[in-house]
């Protein structure tokens, strides 16, 4: 006997298909509905979620009967639950992605009646008559339709390609970070509503085929794993740990297929209680995660907020000492032009460090992002240098820079937070050099680009090189008196690291000055 | 003579603007917000429009899309605002600001030379457009 073959036919595809449809979609929408119970969206995927589970689960019973009266009850059943299925496909279409949107009169008052009026005609002998002949269990009935059933098929059929027109409208309406949520829920929902169409509609009522029947609950697959995906990659719903998520529904998963296994009450009794003390541990594990990501992203609203808050005031005070400084309100005199000098560079530091600050919660919060562009590095070099020259004369250092602008040096990378990366360097080779010189170059080596900042300045201890780019970490403190948040070089690190580049210094040591290395890749775009 | 309305609720920054742009030659008029400022465009007629975003009452995006309904309206509205997240610059500029530049960043003749440019730009790219149609 061919063992593997024996094994094949004794696992039953079609209730594990099930049982792995119920559990994602249940784990699917406890993460949605823990999340957000408010957005209409929410609640319209936790309608549709819920009667896709019921619907898996009848179509499963559909061909568990052999008396005619109950297999007429389970069809029955089912058609209710796929008119059903189909509203709440539309319904979710209808709403998605918004968190308010009031459903129009037309949908409360014509289609919802539609869908009671429909489904209740299933109760009478309008749309099936009867299921005949002897049918043995595990074999898809065949039942004798009715009138009703065009009835029926138009209703299911108008809601499903509804919704599918609807989401279709809304990937032309939308843009960015939302058409792509579109996107990838139509695609699932397409693909669901093509299979559930063709394979448990039109076959069976159309051509007399039930082969595919028992294999309803996989085709509900393509919309679990498209917005799985999609919170995963875009915040659908503003989730964003699905991981918690995963675990969960791997872990019911194995539990409820245990649970079918059982062989003695005992067990069941057992895998019972198994079962449902993985459920609700998992359910309070999402939930915690949910609440844990919840006081992040306050933490990170706070931050914006205070940055904002703060910011204003600066401005106000930045403002009125450029007025003064340009001798708008009457002739200043040299001292009281260097204490203005001193007002706008200390007002200057504390919008760096505010800036720090905020992109240090955003890392860790893991809330940064990167706008990316191709843009010549070696211009932004110049556009940063020359914000220093003023400050490199006062105070006697030579600053040069050796950029040959006839060649290229595109990177494709965040322009800003680059130019924030250059700054923080030759800010630091600046005020680390008390006389002398810092020189500035980029040039291109096979795909990378490669800015160097050497100096003349104090130089760095080998043993403090290491320790350089780690938090709240300072050169050295005692030497020279330095504002500075001690986060510049942990951020520069992040930022160029966060470009696939590298960033590492290098000094003989102590008087010997420093060299400061930026190398990003090439970009791969000709130009 | 070259037109601006500044809609900004602080009043220290409406002093600094209103000195900055006057300096250069601007008319300048300014609005605490974005419903007094919307009501002032057909009047006013500005050539350009600095907008702050968080104000009382119709905020700054509210008066884009305002302003985004009304046809044959075709003013550069540069948003001038203190909030950095990147979701809401996107937000500003899918709304239609012509440029979103942070406020601390600018002061005095940096921010009248930065408006200067990016209008030049937009009437750049506004001729260009009506010569293609």
């Amino acid at each position: 006997m061919d063992l593997s073959s024996s094994i094949f036919s004794d696992i039953q595809f079609d209730l594990i298909g099930v049982v792995v449809a119920v559990v994602g979609i249940l784990v699917l929408a406890g993460i949605v509905f823990a999340r957000s119970t408010n957005s209409i969206t929410s609640r319209s995927f936790f309608f549709f979620a819920f009667v896709t589970i019921f619907w898996g689960l009848s179509n499963y019973f559909l061909y568990k009967f052999s008396d005619p009266e109950l297999a007429l009850l389970a069809l029955r059943l089912h058609i209710f639950l796929t008119i059903w299925h189909a509203y709440s496909f539309f319904q979710l279409a209808f709403v998605f992605p918004y968190e308010n949107k009031v459903l129009p009169a037309w949908h409360r008052y014509v289609l919802l009646p539609l869908a009671f009026f429909t489904s209740s005609l299933l109760l009478i002998p309008f749309i099936f008559k009867q299921v005949s002949g002897l049918i043995s269990v595990n074999e898809v009935i065949n039942p004798e339709q009715s009138q009703g059933i065009i009835l029926a098929a138009v209703v299911t059929f108008s809601f499903f390609v509804a919704g599918l027109l609807v989401l279709l409208r809304r990937v032309y309406e939308t843009k960015g970070d939302e058409r792509r949520q579109v996107m990838l829920m139509f695609t699932g929902m397409s693909l669901t509503a093509g299979l559930l169409l063709l394979f448990s509609f039109i076959l069976p009522i159309g051509f007399k085929n039930f082969n595919f029947v028992p294999y309803g609950a996989l085709f509900i697959f393509p919309v679990i794993v498209f917005t799985a995906y999609a919170i995963y990659l875009v915040e659908l719903f503003h989730v964003k740990n699905i991981f918690a998520g995963l675990f969960t529904f791997f872990l019911c998963t194995v539990s409820l297929i245990e649970l079918i296994l059982a062989e003695s009450v005992e067990q069941v009794l057992l895998r019972v209680a198994v079962f449902f003390l993985t459920l609700i541990i998992g359910i309070q594990l999402v939930k915690n995660t949910f609440e844990i990501e919840l006081a992040n992203e306050q933490k990170s609203e706070i931050m914006s907020f205070a940055t904002h808050e703060i910011r204003t005031p600066l401005t106000v005070m930045r403002g009125y000492a450029t007025m003064l400084l340009d001798g708008d309100k009457g002739e200043i005199s040299p001292r009281v032009r260097d204490l203005l000098q001193k007002i706008l560079i200390s007002g200057n530091d504390v919008i760096t460090l505010l800036s720090q600050y905020l992109d240090k919660s955003k890392i860790e919060l893991g809330q940064i992002e990167y706008v990316k562009a191709d843009f010549d590095l070696a211009r932004t070099v110049n556009d940063v240098l020359s914000t220093f020259q003023i400050n490199a004369e006062q105070k006697g250092i030579t600053l040069t820079k050796a950029v040959e602008t006839k060649e290229r040096h595109m990177v494709f990378a965040d322009q800003s937070k680059i130019k924030e990366v250059l700054t923080n360097v030759i800010d630091n080779a600046l005020k680390y050099t008390p006389h002398g010189s810092v020189n500035v170059s980029v040039r291109n080596e096979k795909d990378l680009v490669i800015v160097k900042v050497s100096d003349t300045g104090i130089g760095i201890k080998q043993d403090t090189i290491p320790h350089l780019f780690k938090e709240f970490s300072r050169a050295d403190l005692k030497r020279v008196n330095i504002l500075g948040s001690g986060i510049g070089l942990y951020l520069a690190k992040k930022f160029i690291e966060a470009h696939k580049g590298r960033i590492w210094v290098e000094s003989e040591g102590e008087g010997k000055g420093t060299q400061f290395f930026i190398q990003l890749p090439e970009s791969k775009t000709k130009h | 003579m070259k037109k601006i309305l500044i809609i900004e609720d602080n009043k220290d920054l409406q002093d600094i603007y209103r000195h900055s742009f006057e300096k250069d030659g601007y008319t300048v008029v300014t609005k605490d917000n974005g419903q007094d400022g919307f009501d002032a465009i057909a009047e006013e007629l500005p050539d350009v429009i600095l907008l702050d975003l968080m104000m009382p009452g119709v905020n700054g995006f509210e008066f884009l899309q305002k302003i985004k309904a009304i046809e044959g309206v075709n003013i550069p509205v540069i948003v001038c605002s203190n909030i950095s997240d990147i979701e809401m610059i996107n937000k500003a500029i899918q709304e239609g600001a012509a440029a979103v530049l942070l406020k601390v960043d600018y002061v005095g003749r940096q921010l009248v030379d930065k408006v200067n440019y990016l209008v030049e730009e937009f009437n750049k790219k506004k001729e260009n457009t009506e010569e293609v149609a």
